[in-house]
């Protein structure tokens, strides 16, 4: 696979969406992630829609074919011994090892890194359970949509005054997989200047905590919680989501949820927004000159913001805005993101022909980087269910052709 | 930079971090693994350092900047001043590489975009962390982590139906963007140890955003259908018994219910039964639609939510009833049993929730830093992940502005003369 890391293969024991999504970097800089996947208990997200035309199956689903781009994927059940041996033999002749069991799964399943360091001296393993390999809860039943609220990110989000708030998706899990893969990245490069491989104990909980440090910070050294603020922050006025024009989108879809985001930090940017809506003697309104005032008078500055924005189509406003120099941009629905000039510009979306012909090629989500000198490109759509069986058993590991049909009679290969 | 046995993966490496919010947490995830960052900051000091909360309402204490800057050190230079120029040359021919947040063409335009690093240092890898990219019709649209949300499709996922797509919160923005800067940074290392070729990487934040998007791009390319937000009931758009926040005795607790995994539903109403507080629900028609809440069924409900009917009745009823079990309940009595019983009930952590967690105390996951100048040792967040052999450490407090300006002026046989002339003249 072209890319930067062409020649690392990478045994992928992950599932549903946190572990994936980290392989998912990998496969995109060019290592071959080998999926091992089982009949016995199918990743989750393949049982989860969306499905072309609406009808499950376990080959179409958009979820899983977003998050496994460009791997290889084979069925190995290694609940049983045998299973557990071949994939010893994967793990021997690949460079990484990437799992999200609960913690302590994976060794009691004689898969983890003491074992497979003895096929591999060198490997780099990642285990990426819900709360970490060691202490009172690691055992603990984790998925990504409980690590939002667990940590701390629901109890700041949301409107003033109101409940915590979910931030709407399983956050947790992309976020551990981003972080995830820079890890892997750190102990690769370790490994090829000093040959050393080594284990890492990735907390999904821990990588989410980190990203909300200075919430916690304002805790740990003044004792104080930070309020929910809706869409509000101290260093910045206007700054929130507007309502604009009604519009029909889709059938069914209310009019009335159309909105732009509009942010002002300097004093010089106030300036230009006030010439954007035509009303330049505000600028100098001692209320709002000034950041402080703004913040004093948020209230009545967003009534008025909210008074210009609501006969505008939130597009318009964007564009009105941004050649003023001033920051402003719809919350894009799934529709319009699939739709935007500049990320089609980019050529940020993916559409390679999927192996099964009722899913053909869809647009997916790409490389959130461009690398001016090893440019990396999704070689293949996501894999249906051991779609690389033969590749794997017999290239990679010499196995007869009946050897692998016995394997798979007997369930094992499966 | 290291101290004492450890190795650290990146020790090797050096960085000039000239990054503004936009891309601190990525030189922040190079310097905690022991990259040598240095922040090259304006004279005045970055205007990072200003931004709230605040260390005991002390505004030149920013906690905000203190947690993105760990392990770096700084030097005041003035990079755009006409006289910086030789000086930045030393310190670019001492360094791997370059990260940058500025708006795209501002560094091309002092001489010092990719085309000019790479004149001074070859091999030198530039990554660059913007809204949109270094190029495309929006690239010179202004980005704060706001604008990043929204339109990277996130915002929209977020909040109550009626009321406007909420903010996550903490500038996940430049989080996402940042992350992915410091693995494309990685990976273009790699390369350039196998190659001896640098480059430059480009980051957009709309891009890094939308891959965190779950089902939303596939749920209009598949079915076109928009993905709407559901407020506090989180990522399902029907009301489903134990799945979203519920409120306790002291805060709030988040349930993930009949997820596989973890126990069935029938697991919560058999704890319920044991404290005598199922009410009806072990009658018909609530016992067999509990049977029935698994993942298949919610799948189901996904997919078709007209065909709900009367269920809407019967779900109704049950988180009713989960309602005031819960809310007679205290957030660690939900968790503790609820985990016990493998059902995933969650604690919608304060912070205080997570200072005080056994787990992460267990852990030791929150790091102590002393800060001679404050007279005062603060406390950060710990590792997002822990490496064997060259483990994550807080093993320099985040620098004060210049605080290095001499021993980095030692390093590069800057002369006394020199220094004092760039000083005389503003540039340092």
């Amino acid at each position: 696979m072209p890319g930067p890391l062409e020649g690392i293969r990478v045994a992928d024991f992950t599932w549903v969406w946190a572990g994936p999504s980290c392989t998912l970097q990998l496969a995109h800089m060019g290592a071959e992630v080998i999926r091992m996947e089982s009949r016995r208990r199918i990743c989750v997200l393949r049982m989860l829609p969306p499905w072309p035309g609406g009808q499950p199956n376990p080959n179409r689903s958009g979820y899983f074919n977003q998050y496994n781009q460009g791997k290889r994927g084979i069925t190995l059940d290694i609940s049983k011994p045998e299973g557990r041996e071949i994939a010893r033999r994967i793990v021997a002749i690949s460079d990484v090892a990437a799992e999200n069991f609960a913690g302590g799964v994976i060794d009691r399943l004689g898969l983890g890194y003491e074992e497979l360091r003895q096929v591999k001296p060198d490997l780099v393993m990642i285990s990426m359970s819900g709360y970490g390999q060691t202490g009172p809860e690691s055992p603990y039943v984790s998925y990504g949509p409980a690590q939002v609220p667990l940590s701390g990110m629901s109890q700041l989000t949301g409107y003033r005054g109101w409940p915590p708030m979910h931030v709407g998706m399983s956050y947790g899990d992309p976020n551990a997989g981003l972080h995830a893969a820079f890890a892997v990245l750190a102990a690769l490069y370790y490994r090829q200047r000093t040959g050393k491989g080594q284990y890492i104990d990735m907390s999904q909980w821990e990588s989410t905590m980190a990203v909300i440090g200075d919430g916690i910070m304002h805790y740990t050294m003044n004792g104080e919680h930070p309020e929910r603020n809706g869409n509000r922050v101290p260093e910045m006025a206007p700054h929130g989501v507007f309502r604009c024009a009604p519009a029909a989108t889709l059938p069914g879809y209310p009019e009335d949820d159309r909105w732009v985001s509009i942010a002002c930090g300097s004093d010089a940017e106030w300036r230009a927004f006030c010439g954007v809506m035509g009303r330049a003697e505000m600028a100098d309104d001692p209320r709002f000159r000034t950041l402080a005032g703004r913040k004093t008078s948020e209230d009545a500055l967003e009534e008025i913001v909210a008074a210009w924005t609501i006969t505008r189509d939130p597009f318009e406003v964007m564009e009105l805005c941004q050649a003023a120099g001033v920051a402003a941009f719809p919350p894009q629905s799934n529709r319009e993101l699939a739709e935007d000039p500049h990320l089609n510009a980019r050529g940020f979306f993916v559409e390679k022909p999927h192996a099964d012909p009722e899913v053909g090629v869809r647009k997916h989500a790409g490389m959130p980087w461009r690398m001016s000198d090893t440019p990396c490109e999704v070689w293949r759509a996501a894999p249906v269910m051991g779609q690389d069986n033969d590749y794997v058993f017999g290239e990679l590991l010499g196995m007869s052709s009946q050897q692998v049909a016995e394997l798979t009679e007997r369930q094992v290969i499966y | 930079m290291t101290s004492g046995e450890t190795p650290a993966a990146l020790d090797d490496i050096r960085v000039l971090d000239l990054a503004g919010e936009t891309g601190q947490y990525c030189t922040k995830l190079l310097a905690d693994l022991g990259a040598d960052v240095i922040k090259v900051e304006p004279p005045s000091g970055d205007p990072v350092r200003a931004l709230p909360p605040y260390f005991q309402d002390d505004p030149n204490t920013s906690l905000y900047w203190l947690n993105l800057n760990t392990n770096k050190r700084s030097i005041t230079l003035d990079i755009s001043h006409p006289q910086a120029g030789p000086l930045f040359e030393k310190l670019l021919r001492t360094a791997d590489v370059v990260v940058e947040s500025f708006e795209p063409g501002h560094l091309d335009a002092l001489g010092l975009g990719y085309a000019g690093l790479s004149r001074i240092r070859p091999d030198v890898i530039l990554t660059s962390i913007t809204g949109f990219g270094q190029w495309g019709p929006h690239a010179r649209y202004k980005a704060p982590d706001i604008v990043g949300v929204a339109m990277g499709g996130v915002m929209w996922l977020a909040g109550e139906p009626e009321d406007p797509p909420n903010l996550p919160p903490w500038k996940q923005g430049y989080i996402s963007a940042s992350i992915i800067g410091a693995a494309g940074t990685l990976v273009a290392l790699y390369h350039r140890d196998v190659t001896g070729e640098g480059q430059h990487v480009d980051v957009s934040m709309q891009e890094s955003l939308s891959l965190n998007q779950e089902t939303a791009m596939q749920t209009w390319d598949m079915i076109q259908a928009l993905r709407c937000r559901n407020g506090s009931r989180g990522i399902i758009p029907i009301d489903i018994p134990g799945i979203g926040i519920y409120e306790c005795t002291d805060g709030h607790v988040f349930g993930y219910l009949g997820t596989p995994g973890g126990a069935p539903w029938s697991a919560m109403l058999d704890w319920m039964i044991q404290e005598s507080e199922a009410e009806d629900l072990t009658d018909e028609p609530h016992k067999s639609f509990i049977d029935n809440l698994n993942l298949r069924f919610l799948t189901g409900l996904f997919q078709e939510p007209a065909k709900l009917g009367e269920k809407i009745q019967i779900m109704s009823h049950i988180k009713q009833v989960l309602t005031r079990f819960v809310s007679r309940r205290s957030k660690w009595e939900m968790y503790e049993g609820g985990q016990g019983r493998r059902l995933l009930w969650g604690i919608v952590s304060t912070p205080q929730d997570i200072a005080e967690n056994p787990q992460l105390t267990h852990r030791k996951w929150l790091a102590d830093v002393h800060h001679p100048e404050l007279g005062a040792t603060l406390r950060y967040p710990g590792p997002p992940y822990r490496l064997s052999e060259t483990p994550w450490a807080i093993r320099r407090r985040p620098p004060l502005a210049g605080e290095h300006n001499a021993e980095l002026f030692g390093e590069l046989r800057v002369s006394e003369d020199e220094w004092r002339a760039l000083q005389a003249a503003g540039a340092v």
